[in-house]
């Protein structure tokens, strides 16, 4: 997987690497070049989006086909609405707008959550290392985020697995920044609840 | 000022989350900064939220080993970027219902040119709006571009053409082309097409329809008196 684009976090116990600004301009080159029908431009933008995608989408279904089919409709977009883009925005928060609304259809979202999600982790013996307290909290956070109402899903995944802002998290949920910071809000306390007992080891 | 009533604090304690990982800007930045100082509650806060980044941060490295492969993804998607928006790309969920209606068809071979096309437009219609992307240009083909085929030609559309879903547009081309028709227009909503081929040329034109694979339909349609 290369690591050449944005949004790729490093390791450790960090936030999430907001994509340095050098790397946003980078790609909206390569979105224009795209415009101008570039192809090996619309690999590479596709190559580096593919992975973050698959982070968003991951936390909205399991189905891996689905969610290859949501990152190809939304790069399908990319393609041909590369000349819509018009730089006023991160071309981050412009294709994950499309992937959220291609998501939605494709899921039908209804503000419900799925069941809980116990498959997310490989299915392995801990190691070690993976019984530090960080990581039962990690595993422990992936599943209380399926447990949110899609809305409240969506502001946390990109907030805490994106690294993202309320202002790109409102435009990507196409709603007013106060809705972004209520739903957080809300989302906080509902990930308190399931993650109970968690907080007292701070 | 410990005190968790304050305007600052309900101003505050929202913006945590970006706080804790540096992603708030100038502004906001400066007075999350300045109440933390002096606010327990919202410290104590701030530590939880910079364990739920870092408990992020883990699950990125875990997830990341069992993605769907990049490289078969793409190779499904190159042929498509070819492809022209107008012709729907993935196929109708009840091909059987076009199936059915174009037996019905068959059986009343000469309709009303309106009749038909509303016909074939209540009836397909809803089986092409699955992924209509409003605001996108390349389902204008398919769903909001073409609300209805509108007024019959006055020179008189007099053979409707249905093609099976997902025939790339290049085919669609090609068949209209080799109709000979004087004018076509579509696709409707439903995905059809009425062409203006005249009656010296329609029989032999209906045949060759027919006979291609890609055509669910091709059908005549009564020539709409003149008043």
């Amino acid at each position: 997987m290369q690591q050449t684009m944005t949004g790729l976090a490093p390791a450790g116990n960090g936030p999430a690497a907001a994509p340095p600004a050098r790397a946003d301009a980078e790609e909206a080159l390569w979105l224009a070049q795209v415009a101008a029908g570039d192809r090996q431009a619309f690999e590479r933008l596709y190559r580096g989006y593919f992975p973050r995608l698959v982070r968003f989408l991951g936390r909205m279904t399991h189905s891996t086909p689905l969610i290859e089919e949501i990152i190809n409709d939304t790069m399908l977009v990319v393609w041909r609405r590369a000349g819509s883009y018009d730089g006023s925005s991160k071309v981050s928060t412009w294709v994950f707008g499309i992937a959220w609304r291609k998501a939605k259809k494709a899921l039908a979202m209804v503000d419900e959550p799925v069941e809980s999600d116990d498959a997310a982790w490989p299915d392995e013996q801990p190691s070690p290392e993976q019984q530090a307290l960080a990581d039962q909290l990690a595993r422990r956070l992936a599943g209380a985020v399926a447990g949110l109402p899609w809305a409240q899903r969506l502001a946390v995944v990109l907030t805490y697995f994106h690294g993202m802002d309320y202002g790109e998290i409102a435009a990507i949920a196409e709603c007013p920044v106060n809705t972004v910071k209520t739903r957080m809000f809300h989302a906080r306390r509902r990930l308190k609840q399931l993650l109970a007992g968690e907080e007292d080891d701070s | 000022m410990n005190n968790p009533d304050s305007h600052e604090h309900a101003t505050a304690w929202p913006l945590l989350p970006w706080h804790a990982a540096g992603r708030l800007g100038g502004a906001d930045e400066a007075q999350v900064a300045a109440h933390v100082r002096t606010c327990a509650a919202c410290q104590a806060e701030l530590a939880w939220q910079r364990r739920l980044h870092g408990a992020a941060a883990i699950d990125r490295e875990v997830s990341e080993v069992s993605t769907p492969d990049v490289d078969a993804a793409l190779a499904r998607l190159l042929p498509l970027l070819d492809e022209p928006a107008r012709v729907p790309r993935r196929p109708a969920r009840a091909p059987a219902v076009l199936a059915a209606l174009a037996d019905w068809l068959r059986r009343a071979p000469l309709l009303p040119a309106a009749f038909a096309l509303l016909m074939v437009g209540l009836s397909v219609a809803p089986l092409w709006q699955r992924d209509g992307e409003q605001d996108s240009e390349q389902y204008a083909g398919q769903t909001g571009g073409y609300r209805a085929l509108g007024p019959v030609p006055a020179a008189g559309g007099d053979t409707a053409v249905v093609f099976r879903p997902g025939t790339p547009a290049a085919d669609v081309r090609r068949i209209l082309a080799a109709t000979g028709a004087g004018a076509v227009h579509g696709p409707s909503s439903a995905g059809a097409w009425v062409l203006s081929i005249g009656a010296a040329r329609q029989a032999g034109a209906l045949a060759r329809l027919r006979a291609e694979p890609a055509v669910l339909m091709a059908e005549p349609l009564e020539a709409r008196e003149e008043r």
